[in-house]
């Protein structure tokens, strides 16, 4: 990781900065300098770098994306069979609260008969 | 009189005895099978094991996302400052002097991945605290009564006693919802345990990938945030030099403090995230020990939590 140019020449823009920073009062030429060097290694080089790097982690990101979505669809079809499960017992409950009406009411008429 | 009273009540007495005998055997074996079937219930508890530290997770990561949402937004919007104060040193102005930082496509994928882990999370925490046991008792109890009433109606009509044994209802009823209840908790506990084990290598994958792009030193996102926070603080100086009295220069001198706060909180806020996003890769992967191998996953839980709430805070004192 060390060996990154992009993390060696952003070490580099960091000491630029500090220096710029540190030295603006004492030494305000150097501090200028220390300025113009760091806008000139920022802009021409660190952020075009960021910039294509995040590119590249974008095309990992949409591979990402779509595993965890066809992991999520697994949860989805496990979630969908227990609730067909709930709904099966509930279907046999339904069909027997049915037949029990049927029968309380032919019970009544072979009493009346 | 006294013969025939003892007759009378000497022969039912040995009649019911029988009878007594007969039903104290059945009530003795279907109490012992109600036993058999309660123990048998309460062993599939209505949620999963794993429902508290799922629920955990799910929250975690929800918040999680909300804050790195902010944390795009942050960039975005620091990015079109740094953009301004580059274009304003021109004498016209073009599009080629707004070059953002992420496109469109970008910015998409990434909130992507946040919703993708978002609704995993979500849903796991469904499967494992879904109380659908609390509905399948419901149903088979309504079963029972239904069919005692049944019964009940049958023996009324047809005057035949003990057509069925006491309780036969409640039994096979009993058994129905155990078995139902066990193969539902096992679709649910093993579905909990694939997932987990199936998703671990992605969950690391996008927490690493995002905790790349905000950490600090050199992620990505936070060396583009410091670079543009940087550049506003040369944009503040110049004005600050250029300055003639006193008052204009104490107006600029509160900026620049105003713009060292934000990006202070800002590079904090992305630090934040990038460890949060670590510490949900590390929840996730005690997580599937827990289901695995039984191994507690509280401390990895209570990590996630307090860095959840520190970057809650962090995010909170960055709208002020």
């Amino acid at each position: 990781m060390s060996y990154d140019p992009y993390f060696v020449l952003s070490d580099f823009a960091d000491e630029l900065w500090n220096l710029y920073q540190n030295t603006m009062l004492t030494q305000p030429k150097d501090s200028e300098q220390a300025r113009s060097m760091y806008e000139a290694l920022e802009n021409i080089y660190l952020e075009p770098i960021r910039r294509s790097k995040a590119r590249e982690n974008t095309e990992k990101y949409r591979a990402v994306a779509s595993e965890l979505k066809d992991q999520t669809e697994y949860i989805d079809k496990q979630i969908r069979r227990i609730a067909e499960i709930t709904e099966n017992t509930r279907k046999i409950s339904e069909c027997a609260a049915i037949f029990d009406r049927v029968i309380a009411t032919a019970a009544k008429f072979l009493v009346l008969l | 009189m006294r013969l025939l009273s003892r007759r009378i009540t000497y022969k039912p007495l040995s009649a019911d005895t029988g009878q007594t005998g007969l039903q104290s055997q059945r009530s003795v074996f279907f109490v012992i099978v109600l036993l058999l079937l309660l123990s048998l219930t309460a062993a599939c508890s209505s949620t999963s094991h794993m429902a508290g530290p799922l629920t955990a997770f799910s929250s975690a990561t929800g918040d999680a996302a909300i804050a790195t949402r902010a944390g795009i937004e942050t960039l975005q919007n620091a990015d079109l400052d740094k953009s301004a104060y580059n274009a304003s040193k021109n004498s016209s102005l073009n599009e080629d002097l707004f070059p953002f930082f992420l496109s469109t496509g970008d910015v998409y994928q990434r909130l992507l991945v946040l919703d993708a882990l978002s609704m995993y999370a979500s849903r796991m925490k469904q499967l494992a605290g879904t109380d659908k046991l609390g509905d399948i008792n419901r149903n088979f109890a309504d079963l029972k009564t239904s069919l005692d009433s049944a019964a009940a109606s049958i023996k009324k009509v047809s005057g035949v006693k003990n057509q069925l044994p006491e309780g036969v209802f409640e039994v096979l009823t009993g058994i129905g919802q155990v078995i139902v209840n066990l193969h539902v908790a096992d679709i649910r506990e093993k579905t909990i345990s694939t997932a987990l084990e199936k998703t671990d290598p992605f969950i690391t994958r996008a927490c690493e990938l995002i905790a790349s792009e905000y950490s600090g030193p050199h992620g990505l996102f936070y060396d583009q945030l410091q670079a543009s926070y940087r550049t506003l603080q040369l944009s503040a100086d110049d004005d600050f030099k250029s300055s003639s009295n006193a008052q204009a220069k104490l107006k600029v001198s509160r900026e620049y403090g105003l713009l060292l706060k934000k990006k202070r909180l800002g590079l904090s806020l992305f630090d934040s995230i990038a460890n949060s996003y670590l510490k949900i890769a590390g929840a996730h992967n005690a997580m599937l020990l827990q289901a695995r191998d039984n191994i507690q996953s509280d401390d990895a839980l209570n990590s996630l939590n307090a860095q959840i709430e520190y970057t809650k805070f962090i995010y909170s004192q960055l709208g002020k």
